[in-house]
């Protein structure tokens, strides 16, 4: 593949999930409260899983391919359902604030150790194309950036945290189909099995629904919250 | 053993890196009142130039790598110690490009924060080299699979910037306590570096160090002159007219005799006390003789105004009923003002204060302006002070009250932005009896009330279950919203409790024509849209 291929997924995936986190970092201020301590140890966490993350990159390196393919389907996933998630579990869990606290931080943990893989993961796919890692990781750099001012300034605004979260899994979504599309063929070709393709079409159309759905609907999800 | 050294360099740095991103941002907050701008511009310039400084790296001499990135960390250290002095310096001296007196002008403020962001590119560009270049150290040493490492305790630095600084080290120091501290650590790493690389240049590469501690030194004996310095030009608008000698030392001058401003920082907000008993030499910076409060730099009140705020807010509201409420909530509000105004009345029965911040109760009660003021209310028996936050205390709280206060600052961020969400006017509305009221206070648009600010509120205040509003106040309205109408109030002029300046003051607002925006355009948890609307300054 071409090296500006693997930088353009890059720079998508690492807007993703800056974006997740920001979309959970959002909630989370708002159903916890105490925001200055929860806000600041729900990027903590982050942080901190993106660190295990990174590390644990190697046990994957044999099969890089299909590992990113499935982290990318199982971002989208988590991404998605995260938001209304969160909200249920606040209306049901009452008063029981450490289930919920468990709860809402391991949402974060796992999305930020699927992230910390993404970044070994490309370097090592793209190794054959002589990609510098220091390029992949610039692009990374740039992603976050234009997840960061997008976040701030289009998304929570346009579209608010759950049409956000819609758009922003249909995008990495893109990402796998991307992957699909261009190294299914090949020497070393990717293996996806009809059932990551069957999610793969389950997880667009759900992400589209939640994008194209009315204020209304959020409303409705929101009316979860008093409870 | 050597590989952990650098695993340990790279925590470290990143460590250092992001502290610095935390305090210019934190400080360009407080200078333009910006939260959002300033927040997201510098973390997002932060890392896109970290980006740059990764991307660079491969286009460097290869031989000089290492020569280059010692002296980046001298350069890192010394600028990130002088960060908070050199954003203070920019900002005594921006008004000079803009014309005098115009460091209140939206327009001036934003080039402010955009030119600050030099500063932010260049630390953000130097750190952006070290990923690389100690990923390359691990590769020579033929270790596999480095630069992973190397990625994950970055990001392990960073988590504990992210921690450390808000939790403990900002509230322990202060900005520039904090600056010049992990400055410091900084060039102590570089230390390590030069003993543990040993360049060739390592006689002037010390002799720079050394100087640069030095340097680092000074700044810590006089940083505390400069911080009450550049706090009193910020406050009382003092700034030279051009940079000519004589200019900056007459307005060095006028700072000088100005009372000292009284910062105090807690884990939630900065709180700013200003005394102005002095008389200010330059007639056109002149702020009335008073005592002023200031949250996050965000004005509150003063000695001289606050009188026909907390009546208005107080005894309009009450007396627009036909019973006085017996139980009473007050979210927020610490100051004890209001309460003071609500404690004239016999038949309210109890006052629960919803405070977040413990620091603001502590000067309440104990600061003698303060308690002057508040006449001592917070230690009435008929006060409960609850420390929480206010959203939270609502939703495991089950008594019900006739009256809810909300006295919140503006939503100026995204903290502040979920108080006036629908979802929170709900949780208040629960806990409101049949024949209760809530009033808070908003800088609803007095010249254009069919505009999209007074239409938000309502469609938000509506959705939320408060069908009926009523706007009236001084310059700065308040919103009175009940579940069933309101009799006609406003021909009344028997105004108990209220002093004949506020009676002059109150006035009557109307409300927008076509009522709400339906759900279009409803301030939700997950939708903050107040964010993007133009809030005007109180009185």
């Amino acid at each position: 593949m071409h090296q500006a291929f693997w930088l353009f997924i890059t720079f998508l995936v690492a807007a993703c999930s800056l974006l997740y986190e920001l979309i959970l970092a959002q909630v989370l201020s708002a159903l916890l409260g105490g925001t200055v301590l929860r806000y600041v140890t729900t990027i903590g966490c982050y942080l901190f899983a993106m660190g295990v993350g990174s590390i644990i990159a190697e046990r994957f390196h044999h099969k890089s391919k299909e590992s990113f393919f499935r982290i990318e389907l199982l971002l989208t996933l988590l991404g998605l359902t995260g938001p209304i998630l969160l909200l249920w579990v606040h209306s049901v869990a009452g008063d029981a604030v450490v289930v919920k606290t468990i709860f809402f931080y391991f949402w974060v943990l796992l999305i930020g150790v699927l992230t910390g893989l993404e970044i070994p993961l490309i370097v090592a796919m793209a190794k054959n194309n002589r990609v510098q890692y220091s390029t992949v990781l610039a692009m990374d750099y740039v992603g976050s950036f234009f997840g960061c001012l997008f976040f701030l300034w289009v998304l929570l605004l346009m579209w608010g945290l759950l049409q956000g979260s819609g758009l922003v899994a249909f995008i990495n979504l893109m990402v796998s189909f991307f992957l699909w599309i261009f190294l299914k063929k090949g020497k070393d070709d990717l293996q996806v099995h009809w059932m990551e393709l069957g999610g793969m079409v389950l997880l667009g159309l759900t992400a589209l629904a939640i994008f194209f759905s009315s204020p209304d609907f959020e409303m409705k999800v929101l009316n979860l919250y008093g409870k | 053993m050597g590989n952990k050294i650098v695993l340990f360099f790279s925590f470290c740095l990143a460590f250092c890196s992001f502290s610095y991103e935390v305090l210019i941002a934190g400080e360009l907050t407080r200078l333009t009142s910006m939260d959002i701008l300033s927040q997201s511009l510098t973390i997002g310039f932060y890392i896109l130039s970290l980006g740059l400084g990764a991307m660079a790296f491969q286009w460097l001499d290869q031989k000089k790598q290492s020569a280059l990135f010692l002296w980046t960390e001298l350069a890192l250290g010394l600028l990130g110690a002088g960060s908070i002095l050199l954003i203070h310096v920019i900002y005594f001296l921006w008004p000079i490009w803009n014309g005098v007196n115009s460091i209140d002008m939206s327009s001036s403020k934003v080039s402010f924060i955009l030119g600050a962001q030099v500063l932010t590119m260049i630390l953000g560009f130097l750190s952006g080299l070290e990923i690389p270049f100690l990923s390359k150290m691990l590769d020579q040493r033929g270790q596999t699979f480095s630069f992973n490492w190397v990625l994950g305790f970055n990001y392990f630095g960073s988590l504990m910037a992210a921690i450390l600084l808000p939790l403990s080290l900002l509230p322990a120091l202060d900005v520039w306590g904090v600056s010049i501290v992990v400055g410091t650590i900084n060039l102590l790493i570089l230390v390590a570096l030069i003993i543990y690389l040993k360049p060739r240049f390592v006689g002037v590469l010390s002799l720079s160090v050394l100087a640069a501690l030095t340097l680092i030194m000074v700044l810590t004996a006089k940083y505390q002159i400069a911080e009450s310095f550049f706090l009193r030009s910020f406050y009382f608008r003092v700034h030279p007219n051009s940079l000519s000698q004589q200019d900056i030392k007459n307005s060095i001058q006028v700072i000088e005799h100005l009372h000292p401003v009284q910062r105090i920082r807690t884990p939630y907000q900065t709180i700013d006390l200003v005394h102005d008993s002095y008389p200010v030499l330059d007639q056109s910076h002149h702020i009335e003789n008073s005592f002023l409060v200031y949250l996050d730099t965000h004005f509150q009140f003063s000695r001289k105004h606050e009188r026909i705020y907390h009546e208005i807010m107080a005894h309009v509201s009450i007396q627009s009923r036909d019973q006085v409420p017996r139980r009473v909530l007050l979210l927020g509000g610490g100051d004890g003002l209001l309460v003071r105004e609500l404690l004239k009345y016999d038949e309210i029965e109890s006052v629960t204060l919803v405070e977040l911040d413990p620091e603001m109760i502590q000067l309440a009660t104990t600061q003698p302006e303060l308690v002057a003021m508040n006449r001592n209310s917070l230690h009435d028996p008929r006060v409960h002070i609850v420390m929480e936050d206010a959203m939270t205390y609502l939703m495991h709280d089950r008594n019900f009250f006739d009256a809810v206060f909300i006295d919140f600052p503006f939503p100026n961020n995204f903290d502040l932005v979920k108080l006036y969400s629908r979802e929170f006017y709900q949780l208040v509305r629960k806990r409101t009896t049949p024949d209760g009221f809530m009033i808070f206070d908003y800088p609803v648009d007095t010249n254009n009330f069919n505009g999209i600010t007074n239409r938000v509120i309502v469609s938000t205040l509506q959705a939320a279950g408060f069908p009926y509003q009523t706007i009236f106040g001084s310059n700065d309205p308040f919103i009175l919203s009940t579940l069933k109408p309101i009799n006609d109030f406003q021909a009344k002029q028997d105004w108990k409790n209220i002093s004949d300046l506020s009676k002059k003051y109150l006035k009557y607002f109307a409300l927008p024509d076509e009522q709400g925006l339906g759900n279009s355009l409803v301030n939700t948890l997950f939708r903050p849209v107040l964010l993007t609307i133009p809030k005007g300054g109180r009185n």
